[in-house]
């Protein structure tokens, strides 16, 4: 059973999502760093692919691993399969993707939006990132990047959920605020 | 393709969407954050690199390009060190990496703050700019420096690859306030490191306690200078 979930046993499993909700990745890495190589040949072999493509459709499948385990879409079970599988359907939609006839992107479009930041946008969003403070970076991320609900993150802070409430708020407008770095910069502000 | 950067700056857009673009907007910084990240773990720890960018579909258009390009100059940083500098250590190489991985930026002047002056302005823009041989000059030439002023300074002219001027504004910092203990404790030893100053960096490393930031980075880099 632990060959087929990546030596993971249900404590370590469970100890997965639980770290991963507080955004720490480092026993996931552990684990799943591990099988890439795997994977990547694996796409390599059965589809041919080159290099490039099965690196990135791995990668996709990490990512979309963790967005599963935070809002527990994954059950214990069979993880090496799942994430195989995975993988190769990845492959075949980034595939898709790649096709540059106007219906394939019409399509595509419909289909899915993960490229709504310009990477202008996202080289802002980092510098409005880094000003943040710690408390805030750490509330934003568990909260939205981890998918503990508020009252959660109360307890393990031990803050009134009104009062986490509040500070999250506050935290989005501060990031609003230092959106731009000109009125970051603006003396007397 | 609609703007969720705007729904989320527009002050009229209701809480509860407010929530969920912020969260596809935090979601997306936050993933090319660890593809990048796992791209350098991949490349380091299991020699696991992509072997070129692909010339169309996404990731010529996204920040997914700019990722790719960043571990892929890492590498190139990496290898040309090793073919052109040969008495580059492990340890050197390493440091660098993350000296180049972090993007270190300068808070900007504080809310309130009535006594800032155009230089400190400008050394804080030239700094954020990544062009740090200015900001040293501006900096310099500020007539009193905050211990703030002079810790970022530092940095600029650790960046500048000033190994020795950047430790010792650091050692000043160090001296007259403890605000940036953690800090100081990581980037000194970085220079130091670049420096080939390696027993002065092992002091250092040691001074990183297991809750300190960098914590298992200072790890590593203990682990590489003991090899040597």
């Amino acid at each position: 059973m632990e060959y087929k979930n990546f030596g993971l046993n249900e404590v370590s499993f469970k100890k997965i999502v639980v770290d991963l909700k507080k955004n720490d990745t480092y026993f996931f890495e552990q684990v799943f760093l591990k099988q890439f190589g795997e994977t990547v040949k694996y796409l390599r072999r059965e589809y041919k692919a080159t290099q490039d493509d099965a690196y990135d459709a791995t990668m996709d499948t990490l990512i979309e691993f963790r967005t599963r385990f935070v809002e527990g879409k994954l059950q214990y079970g069979n993880l090496r399969f799942l994430f195989t599988k995975m993988a190769s359907q990845m492959l075949l939609r980034n595939q898709r993707k790649n096709k540059t006839s106007i219906d394939d992107v019409l399509s595509l479009t419909q289909e899915e939006d993960t490229d709504f930041l310009e990477s202008e946008d996202l080289s802002q969003l980092n510098i409005a990132w880094q000003l943040l403070g710690d408390s805030c970076k750490q509330l934003l991320t568990w909260h939205f990047y981890g998918k503990m609900k508020l009252s959660e993150i109360a307890e393990e802070i031990q803050k009134s959920p009104a009062t986490i409430r509040k500070q999250k708020e506050r935290c989005i407008q501060k990031l609003k605020d230092q959106f731009n770095l000109k009125t970051i910069l603006k003396p007397n502000d | 393709m609609e703007n969720k950067l705007n729904k989320f700056l527009d002050p009229n857009t209701p809480k509860k969407e407010l929530d969920v673009v912020f969260g596809e907007i935090l979601k997306k910084k936050l993933d090319e954050d660890l593809r990048a990240q796992w791209a350098v773990k991949l490349s380091q720890e299991y020699g696991i690199t992509r072997s070129k960018t692909n010339g169309k579909g996404k990731f010529f258009s996204s920040g997914y390009l700019k990722i790719f390009l960043a571990a892929a100059a890492c590498i190139s940083i990496i290898i040309s060190l090793q073919l052109l500098d040969k008495t580059n250590t492990d340890s050197q190489i390493l440091a660098q990496q993350y000296l180049s991985q972090q993007e270190i930026l300068h808070p900007g002047t504080s809310k309130g703050a009535s006594d800032e002056n155009q230089t400190r302005i400008l050394a804080i823009l030239t700094f954020n700019n990544k062009d740090y041989a200015q900001s040293i000059q501006y900096f310099q030439n500020m007539k009193t420096q905050k211990e703030e002023d002079t810790y970022y300074h530092g940095l600029a002219l650790l960046l500048d690859k000033k190994y020795i001027e950047a430790i010792e504004k650091f050692r000043m910092v160090r001296a007259i306030s403890d605000r940036y203990g953690q800090e100081l404790n990581w980037y000194q030893s970085i220079a130091y490191i670049l420096d080939e100053q390696n027993d002065n960096a092992l002091t250092q490393l040691k001074r990183i306690n297991s809750t300190d930031w960098n914590y298992k980075n200072a790890q590593q880099l203990l682990k590489e200078l003991n090899e040597e």
